[in-house]
């Protein structure tokens, strides 16, 4: 077995709080957590209007059930796995389309689909984002979120645990309620399958 | 910043240490590796006012209990959403590590609930022992008395092989007393479990009975299968 996962006291309290009724306390944990649950969001979904509907449905169902919260491990990381499956589950609900934009950036207030890091891009490749690079590196994005969001369960699951959420394995076992062995086992089999759905996309 | 511990380090097989055959390696690494591309490359945040979007959202909502979620879910009818606010509850109430007033609330409902159930049950139970002792008073006698051998068709109704049409012993062997049990001729009690019959049904059967393999389906052998693997949706909170 790896290490437990570390206590969140911090969290606890705000929860604790929160269920003793001073409801706005959640506000410290949304502020705290927003950025990597957008993102993670964000990861699943390639549309960042849709990672933030994601997100504030996860912050609203967290909410709801904080009383079960168990408190033995981080709070982002409970928050984490209810966010995947509020993303993943809306992926599956709408029709994949990859929309390319030439300009704009992926941060903050960026609203375009699948315009993975573009503004990475453009400042790896000295500014000058190349359109053609771009088409190629939204498609490719959108392939690997594609195979991601076709692997079956539980495979789907502790990939974007791992990597879009980016959890550790003991992390994905104690919030799975998993041993740490079939965790590990899960992620094989499922990098294994992304390969070879990543290659049979490739062939085609 | 995140409060999330953050796996900072990029994925290598040792991680899983053991579970990736070394032939495994380079095909689970590349994998890993367009991931954390995808990954690596989008920087992205949350939009102004988030925050207080979802505080305006929290807010509209009830208080959180454990009981809450449960009274939602039947609110809307959502059977499977009481079943995982029930699960929900009884974790709450029999494990640690919440606030000792929430276990105690969750501890509440759940006696109150089991006390419910079994109340319930017994006075179910008292009643259907009821109606089957008035049902056995007022039924007629003859109906439990079992068929009698005068109940079954008479041996005359019966073509006789016998009387008049008896072959003499020097022409042929006289039929024999199994030759009479002939199913076609006599019926019997347990003609229902006709070999043939049952030899049909397990024809039938038989197909049934072999899981179609499903290539995309199956688990891989050594794979350790949890029960926790299927979706509940009790293991995440329910919306």
């Amino acid at each position: 077995m790896g290490p437990p996962p570390p206590d969140d006291p911090e969290a606890r309290r705000v929860a604790e709080a929160v269920l003793a009724g001073n409801v706005d306390l959640f506000r410290v944990l949304v502020d705290r957590e927003s950025r990597s649950v957008v993102r993670t969001c964000y990861r699943v979904l390639g549309d960042l209007h849709d990672a933030e509907d994601a997100a504030q449905e996860a912050f609203v169902t967290a909410y709801r059930a904080l009383g079960t919260w168990r408190g033995d491990g981080p709070f982002g990381a409970w928050l984490a796995r209810i966010a995947t499956r509020i993303a993943v589950r809306r992926a599956g609900r709408r029709r994949p389309v990859a929309w390319i934009e030439s300009t704009g950036t992926a941060g903050e207030g960026a609203r375009g689909r699948d315009t993975v890091g573009e503004g990475t891009l453009a400042a790896a490749m000295g500014g000058s984002p190349d359109p053609a690079h771009l088409a190629i590196r939204a498609e490719r994005a959108a392939a690997i979120r594609a195979a991601v969001a076709g692997l079956e369960e539980p495979y789907r699951e502790v990939v974007v645990l791992r990597f879009y959420a980016e959890l550790s394995l003991g992390e994905i076992a104690a919030q799975c309620d998993r041993p740490l062995g079939t965790v590990k086992t899960h992620l094989h089999r499922g990098l294994r399958r992304l390969r070879r759905d990543l290659e049979a996309e490739e062939s085609r | 910043m995140s409060g999330i511990h953050r796996h900072a380090d990029r994925f290598h097989p040792a991680e899983l240490d053991g579970a990736v055959p070394p032939a495994d390696e380079g095909e689970v690494l590349a994998a890993a590796r367009e991931v954390e591309w995808l990954v690596a490359t989008d920087d992205v945040g949350p939009g102004a006012g988030f925050t207080d979007r979802v505080m305006a959202a929290v807010t509209a909502e009830p208080t959180p209990s454990p009981l809450g979620a449960g009274t939602s879910a039947a609110r809307r009818g959502s059977v499977g959403g009481v079943l995982a606010a029930w699960r929900d509850l009884w974790r709450v109430a029999w494990t640690g590590g919440r606030p000792l007033a929430v276990r105690g609330s969750a501890l509440a409902v759940v006696t109150l609930v089991i006390v419910g159930v079994v109340g319930a049950g017994a006075v179910g139970a008292g009643a259907l022992a009821g109606l089957v002792g008035r049902g056995d008073q007022t039924a007629p006698p003859t109906q439990i008395v079992p068929a009698s051998p005068e109940s079954r068709p008479s041996p005359s109704a019966l073509p006789s092989p016998v009387p008049s049409a008896l072959p003499s012993p020097t022409s042929s062997p006289s039929p024999s007393p199994s030759q009479s049990a002939d199913p076609g001729e006599e019926p019997s009690p347990s003609e229902g479990a006709d070999p043939s019959e049952r030899a049909e049904a397990e024809a039938t059967a038989r197909p049934t009975a072999r899981p179609t393999p499903r290539a995309t389906s199956t688990h891989e052998p050594g794979e350790t299968h949890h029960p926790d693997e299927s979706q509940h949706p009790g293991e995440t909170p329910h919306e």
